[in-house]
């Protein structure tokens, strides 16, 4: 009995720990190669390159929670930039407004995405899949498949400028993550989506409104999704219209590096931060080693599998 | 000690702080069946999976043919001469008999190549022997199960076995399957190879067996039976289950006159149809029918789990409309589920799970209020003594019995007084059940009413007030509990109109 407690107590802080782990092996690895990489500079500037990234996965960790997927975000994204800068430029509204309508568009859509998996009870990979080439189209149609440009100034400010020499975009990020981890942690809600998805029939049995979580999740996760197309507006100055195309599948990425399982129920918000950072660290120390981006895409693909197949072989040997 | 082939000494064994075996000695003579007998829960089957290598002892002692030996693994412990057969099979379907029985093992010619002529002398050699007509190239699949199963067993003796753990083998055989394996078990053993045997038929004890070990609560009891004659059915039952009926079923009755729950010609046009029964305060109602009568399902619609197309439901004097679990659980239902895992959220902790279904109760303008959550929990582990390390514990880590506390907890604290359970004591071993009848005593002692499905007749008969029984769907009969008999209850059950 003590040695099964023991392995299994072993495997619990293998499964808290091995993406920690893996990202400051990868820190220092990147610092022994590269002397420009462990530089305050170098640092800031990863977490700029990531900030988007992290506030779309604290989203997308919330939808896996729940054993469903969102594949849509890099579309609305793109879609929620797009009304913003069309608002602005072209209908005359006040930026204020016209960010205000962007995001109220990519929530909107992400609790359409909810809407359609509970009620038309489909698959949350082919729900979302849908929404994802129906929302890119719509960004198409609306640009006329042309980049938004001439963007008013106060609107890419978040996106692009530097408070303290920190960017914007990075504090946008840590409050992101911060709601999302009270969200999680703290309230009903997040109970409600660890038991959702790693038990939906216990969970409604239990008078836990399945439906209405699952619908809450993918409008948050539209929201942030919505957020994120706003800091990368500003970061490259324009909306162009195949914007944050595969920002899915980095977000997916990131959420699973950081050891959140896929089938729902276990995970964490402190988790996907380490895995959006340790994305953030491997392009960038690929960069600066002169990596083609051609080979980051195959060392980052590597390592998804050999992280998930250590996963598994944790869980085999202690769970 | 003359002559064990196979003795396990104070073998202990826990899962998660729960003992399952403790100090258990078990011997084997070499030509013998011995008889393994137990209720569900008792430990049989932990027993032999240390033997056959899938789990290892906390502590004690295995000595085989007088050597002692650390079994590893399955294959290990067949190498030292002990072959488990499954109760659920584990043949390759689409493979010939002889193959199957050969599986791995294949008598080898020169490196590369397979001995057919001599696997095929061997194999027909072997069903010669027993008389049984066999074409040992013809897929195994074609045959039935009770030759599936003497394959299963010449497979382990191929791979020379010496003794051979049965796990509940004629638990879906016919009559005469059951006679050739017997048959051929009374000529293995002739030639020295020793049987253990699980079953939960008496009959069988007789027919076959040698000896008779009976298991309980994780503990052998009394001792072996050296000589299979000085025993009576009645000492095995009264070994196994260790207590008196009254003991077993300690009902205390406490209906009222005042009614809780009335249901009207209720249907759901598919599996129950126009049922009416009345539910009062203190009562416990039994619903009993066979596989497939629709009481499983009348109960979800009650709860709000199942569309109801036609009657009416009244509670506590005002309608009720079926609808989801949600409004259910506002009336102050409860549900015990079937399936343990459809009803407990499995991967979380003991905590969360008695608080789940307080959805505003426990939380502040959303936040959850861990602390009060916890000590409602420390609470509820002591008053039900649920045997647990702490409240942080995740549930699936529970014993079956544990677990149905925590389901009953969850809905006590909730402030249910209807409760509805569909075999709260399914897969629950003997003193973990006593406890959930007292359990419902404390229920009816209070007022709270409760609908309990059974498939297990003496449960129904000993703890129930009133017990209805179900027919396709359709009221069979509301009978007392008192003074019904089981052949009542199957006569209503199944019996022609």
């Amino acid at each position: 009995m003590s040695n099964e407690k023991r392995a299994v107590s072993i495997g619990h802080l293998i499964q808290r720990f091995s993406p920690i782990f893996i990202l400051l092996l990868l820190i220092l690895v990147m610092s022994l190669v590269n002397e420009h990489f462990f530089q305050f500079a170098n640092m800031i500037n990863i977490i700029r390159q990531t900030a988007f990234l992290g506030v779309v996965a604290m989203g997308m960790t919330l939808v896996i929670l729940t054993a469903g997927i969102d594949l849509s975000v890099g579309s609305l994204m793109a879609i929620s930039a797009c009304v913003m800068g069309v608002a602005a430029t072209e209908w005359g509204v006040p930026p204020a407004l016209a960010i205000l309508l962007g995001i109220l568009a990519g929530t909107v859509m992400g609790i359409l995405n909810g809407v359609i998996i509970t009620k038309g009870k489909i698959q949350p990979f082919i729900g979302t899949l849908g929404m994802m080439v129906m929302a890119r189209g719509l960004v198409l149609l609306i640009t006329g498949g042309l980049a938004v440009r001439d963007i008013p100034e106060s609107m890419l400010v978040i996106g692009s400028q530097r408070l303290w020499g920190v960017p914007y975009s990075a504090f946008v990020f840590m409050v992101i993550a911060i709601i999302a981890w009270i969200l999680l942690n703290k309230t009903t809600l997040g109970r409600n989506v660890m038991a959702v998805g790693g038990n939906a029939e216990a969970s409604r049995t239990s008078g836990i409104r399945v439906d209405r979580t699952k619908i809450i999740v993918y409008g948050l996760c539209g929201f942030a999704a919505a957020i994120a197309g706003f800091l990368y507006m500003g970061r490259v100055n324009s909306v162009p219209p195949l914007m944050a195309t595969g920002m899915e599948l980095q977000a997916i990425t990131a959420v699973a590096l950081g050891g959140t399982s896929l089938a729902g129920g276990n995970g964490s918000i402190v988790g996907t931060i380490i895995g959006v950072l340790t994305i953030g660290v491997l392009n960038n120390g690929l960069q600066l080693m002169e990596f083609s981006p051609a080979w980051q895409q195959v060392i980052l693909g590597g390592m998804i599998i050999a992280v998930v197949i250590f996963d598994s072989w944790r869980k085999r040997k202690f769970d | 000690m003359d002559n064990y082939m196979l003795e396990m000494k104070n073998i202990t064994k826990g899962f998660y702080g729960t003992v399952v075996l403790k100090d258990v000695n078990f011997g084997v003579k070499p030509g013998e069946v011995h008889i393994l007998l137990g209720e569900n829960g008792a430990g049989k089957s932990t027993l032999m999976k240390i033997l056959s290598g899938v789990h290892r002892p906390d502590g004690g002692e295995i000595w085989i043919n007088g050597e002692n030996c650390a079994i590893r693994e399955p294959a290990h412990s067949l190498k030292l001469g002990v072959g488990m057969v499954y109760q659920e099979l584990s043949l390759a379907p689409n493979l010939s008999v002889l193959e199957n029985i050969w599986l791995g093992a294949l008598p080898a010619k020169g490196k590369f190549f397979v001995d057919w002529k001599k696997a095929k002398a061997d194999t027909e050699e072997i069903f010669q022997k027993l008389d049984i007509a066999v074409d040992v190239t013809k897929r195994v699949s074609h045959y039935d199960l009770g030759l599936q199963q003497l394959v299963e067993i010449f497979r382990v003796i191929s791979q020379n076995a010496k003794l051979i753990i049965l796990d509940e083998p004629t638990s879906s055989l016919s009559e005469m399957e059951v006679k050739k394996l017997f048959e051929t078990i009374n000529l293995l053993r002739s030639q020295g190879v020793s049987f253990v045997y699980i079953t939960h038929k008496l009959d069988e004890v007789f027919e076959i067996g040698d000896r008779v070990t009976v298991l309980r609560d994780g503990e052998v009891i009394d001792q072996t039976v050296e000589d299979i004659n000085t025993v009576t059915k009645d000492d095995l039952i009264r070994m196994m289950v260790g207590r008196t009926l009254e003991e077993q079923y300690p009902k205390e009755p406490a209906v009222t006159e005042e009614i809780m729950l009335e249901v009207s010609d209720l249907s759901d046009g598919e599996t129950f149809h126009d049922v009416s029964f009345q539910i009062k305060k203190g009562e416990v109602l039994g619903v009993a029918g066979l596989v497939g009568a629709g009481n499983s399902e009348l109960a979800e619609a009650i709860f709000g789990l199942r569309k109801i197309k036609s009657g009416s439901i009244r509670l506590n004097g005002s309608d009720y409309t079926a609808k989801d679990p949600v409004r259910a659980i506002r009336r102050n239902m409860g549900m015990i589920t079937k399936d343990r895992k459809d009803g407990l959220i499995q991967h979380m902790p003991l905590y969360t799970n008695i608080s789940v279904a307080q959805q505003e109760g426990m939380s502040q303008v959303g936040f959850r209020l861990r602390k009060k959550e916890k000590t409602q929990a420390r609470e509820y582990i002591e008053k039900l003594q649920i045997e647990t390390t702490s409240e942080n514990k995740l549930v699936r880590n529970l014993s079956g019995g544990n677990q149905q506390k925590v389901a009953v907890a969850k809905w006590i604290c909730n402030g249910s007084t209807l409760f509805i359970m569909d075999d709260p004591t399914r897969g629950v071993d003997v003193g973990a059940k006593v406890e959930i009848y007292k359990l419902i005593n404390e229920l009816t002692a209070r007022g709270d009413g409760v609908l309990m499905i059974s498939s297990d007749m003496p449960e129904l008969l000993g703890i129930a007030d009133t017990i209805m029984v179900m027919k396709k769907g359709r009221v069979s009969g509301i009978l007392p509990a008192k003074g019904c008999t089981q052949e009542l209850i199957f006569e209503k059950a199944a019996g022609s109109e």
